[in-house]
């Protein structure tokens, strides 16, 4: 268990560095910084002088190094634009958009684990239908637009949510329900396939053989082993919401790291774009590493076959 | 006797009624409902200057705002309304399915192709080849994808246009999509290479190129099929969620997604700029989704839930 867990960690910094690698190149495409914080008119010699205290004037490697050894203690830069450290802005929204996912994150695993074992049970039914249904909307629906049409029934038209910013629980509604779609749908999606599989398992029929009731079969017997695959891909899904989080918050002006990420986006502040971006990455391999852990110590036949391979 | 008369007889009520005659029609009529509205769209995308009623950037401020036929002030010449600047909305829509088309086209054949050798390689070749590659996935599946691929397309600008659509965005997107290909791909491989024809192969000394291209490919490639119809339906989404965010298609030239844009400050007063574009994209996604589902259960039973 050791060993696994070791390769695991090493595999999830191996990824961070490669993420790292190319968060940093996101600066190479943007032109000279030296230029976008001085303007078109400054002379040359300006120019040097500010790649000097910038570092800009040394080689790539050097350059990535030097912001590597930064970054590593937290020294993501300054805001070209907000003339601020990165890492200050980063901390003051952080939680915004911490509090917006874990609500999101929340209600959809009720939504599924609910909806999807039910259609799982009553296979084929009006109830299955519905779910199925929804759950196609939800993968083929453009977010954005989902938040813009719901904007204009709930805020609009009748006026019970609202439809900007944060404040009240009742400002989570519409920018969770925006985030959560996908999310929601492939978790109903995967539950209630696994929860037919599991319902045609041999110790699920011994179970219902031996007399026990329908509800206890299902509540103990099946449900654990169905919930198996969603903890693989949850992974998975929390990266959706973390990617999802910056069209969530740019509709909804939600305080958080996606709408600061957007906004450093146009005004083409990259140490902010870098800073945003290295978060996210490092949110999401560090969620695959728990994911992996958890999983391995769950079932045992994963852990014993990824560490033989 | 069909489901539907049996429910019948037996007095159902109408929302199981409805449902049961909806069952009736999936099995047999989904797919062929999905493929008519793909070929729509690939009609239009292929001849929209023939089809479309008006200029896509033909700006009439007199029409500015003009509802859509069916509402009071509207009228035969702009069938789905006009937007803020009283440009035919229909036709611009008619414009911007080729940049969907184009988009989720190309961009899977270039993944596809990637993810399909990097798959090959990782799985049966294996050694330091394969930790390259599988860390590599891992970190490309690990980056928040809309926040870079949008830091890229600002910083490179669309670049030159292939069939009118901007030639960053397809490789941009592409450089994201081939891992989730490839990971599926290798384990695919993985199991594949166990197998006694392989080792046959081997034995009476055919070339590494030779196997995969003789042995493995043939039987992975059903499953490259079904994830790459599956993942059609993410990158249209993909591309009109950075068009929507304002760095695909550079205005006045529609997309899907820049539509929508166009339409978000002017809800209250002009809901259809936004709502027919979006729902474009969702019967565009849902139409390939399904086709998707389909071909899996068709040529691959096994992937049911997996995919």
């Amino acid at each position: 268990m050791y060993r696994y867990i070791l390769s695991r960690i090493l595999q999830a910094l191996v990824t961070i560095v490669i993420v790292s690698i190319v968060v940093f190149s996101l600066s190479a495409f943007s032109g000279n910084p030296a230029l976008l914080m001085l303007g078109p008119d400054a002379s040359n010699e300006d120019i040097a002088a500010m790649e000097k205290r910038l570092g800009t004037d040394k080689p790539i490697p050097v350059q990535y190094w030097n912001w590597a050894k930064h970054a590593i203690t937290g020294d993501l830069g300054d805001s070209i634009q907000l003339k601020r450290p990165v890492k200050d802005l980063i901390r003051e929204r952080l939680p915004n958009s911490l509090q917006l996912g874990a609500v999101t994150f929340g209600f959809s695993v009720v939504i599924a684990l609910v909806l999807g074992t039910v259609a799982g049970v009553m296979r084929g039914s009006f109830v299955d239908f519905i779910v199925r249904f929804f759950t196609n909307i939800g993968h083929a629906a453009p977010s954005f637009w989902v938040a813009i049409v719901a904007i204009s029934i709930f805020a609009v038209r009748f006026d019970i949510l609202p439809a900007a910013g944060k404040g009240g629980p009742s400002t989570f509604v519409l920018p969770a329900v925006t985030l959560g779609m996908a999310t929601i749908a492939g978790m109903m999606r995967l539950l209630r396939s696994s929860m037919i599989e599991v319902l045609a398992s041999d110790y699920v029929r011994v179970a219902r053989a031996k007399g026990l009731e329908p509800r206890v079969v299902i509540l103990r017997h099946a449900i654990r082993n169905a919930l198996l695959p969603l903890i693989t891909v949850a992974g998975l899904l929390l990266a959706t919401i973390v990617t999802g989080s910056v069209i969530a918050e740019t509709i909804f002006a939600w305080p958080g790291i996606g709408l600061l990420g957007f906004r450093a986006i146009q005004e083409h502040d990259f140490p902010v774009i870098q800073g945003v971006v290295l978060i996210g990455a490092v949110t999401i391999a560090f969620a695959n590493l728990v994911v992996d852990i958890l999983y391995g110590y769950i079932d045992p036949r994963i852990r014993l076959h990824r560490s033989a391979s | 006797m069909s489901a539907w008369a049996v429910a019948a007889r037996r007095g159902a009520s109408w929302p199981v009624m409805a449902f049961t005659r909806f069952k009736a029609l999936r099995a047999r009529g989904m797919p062929l409902l999905c493929v008519g509205y793909i070929l729509l769209v690939a009609v239009l995308a292929a001849f929209p200057t023939f089809i479309a009623p008006d200029e896509p950037l033909h700006i009439d401020l007199e029409d500015s705002f003009n509802p859509p036929f069916w509402q009071s002030g509207g009228d035969a010449s702009h069938l789905l309304g006009a937007d803020r600047l009283g440009r035919d909305q229909l036709s611009r829509m008619i414009h911007g399915a080729r940049i969907s088309m184009v988009v989720s086209f190309a961009t899977v054949v270039i993944g596809g192709i990637v993810g399909l050798v990097a798959g090959l390689v990782s799985g049966y070749v294996g050694g330091w080849i394969e930790s390259v590659i599988q860390r590599l996935v891992d970190a490309v599946m690990s980056i928040p994808i809309i926040l870079v691929a949008l830091a890229m397309v600002v910083a490179l600008g669309p670049g030159p246009t292939l069939f009118s659509t901007p030639v960053n965005i397809i490789v941009i997107i592409s450089a994201f999509i081939w891992a989730g290909y490839a990971r599926v791909l290798r384990s695919e491989v993985l199991s594949v290479k166990e197998r006694e024809f392989v080792l046959a192969a081997r034995v009476i000394g055919a070339s590494t190129p030779r196997i995969l291209r003789v042995h493995i490919f043939p039987n992975v490639a059903p499953i490259l099929i079904v994830i790459v119809t599956g993942t059609l339906g993410t990158v249209i989404l993909f591309e009109a969620g950075l068009s929507f965010l304002g760095a695909g298609v550079p205005p006045p030239n529609p997309s899907w997604g820049n539509m929508v844009n166009d339409g978000r400050s002017f809800i209250e007063i002009a809901w259809w700029v936004s709502f027919f574009p979006g729902l474009a994209i969702l019967l565009l996604v849902l139409s390939f989704n399904l086709l998707g589902d389909w071909l899996r259960d068709v040529l691959d039973p096994r992937l049911r839930g997996i995919i």
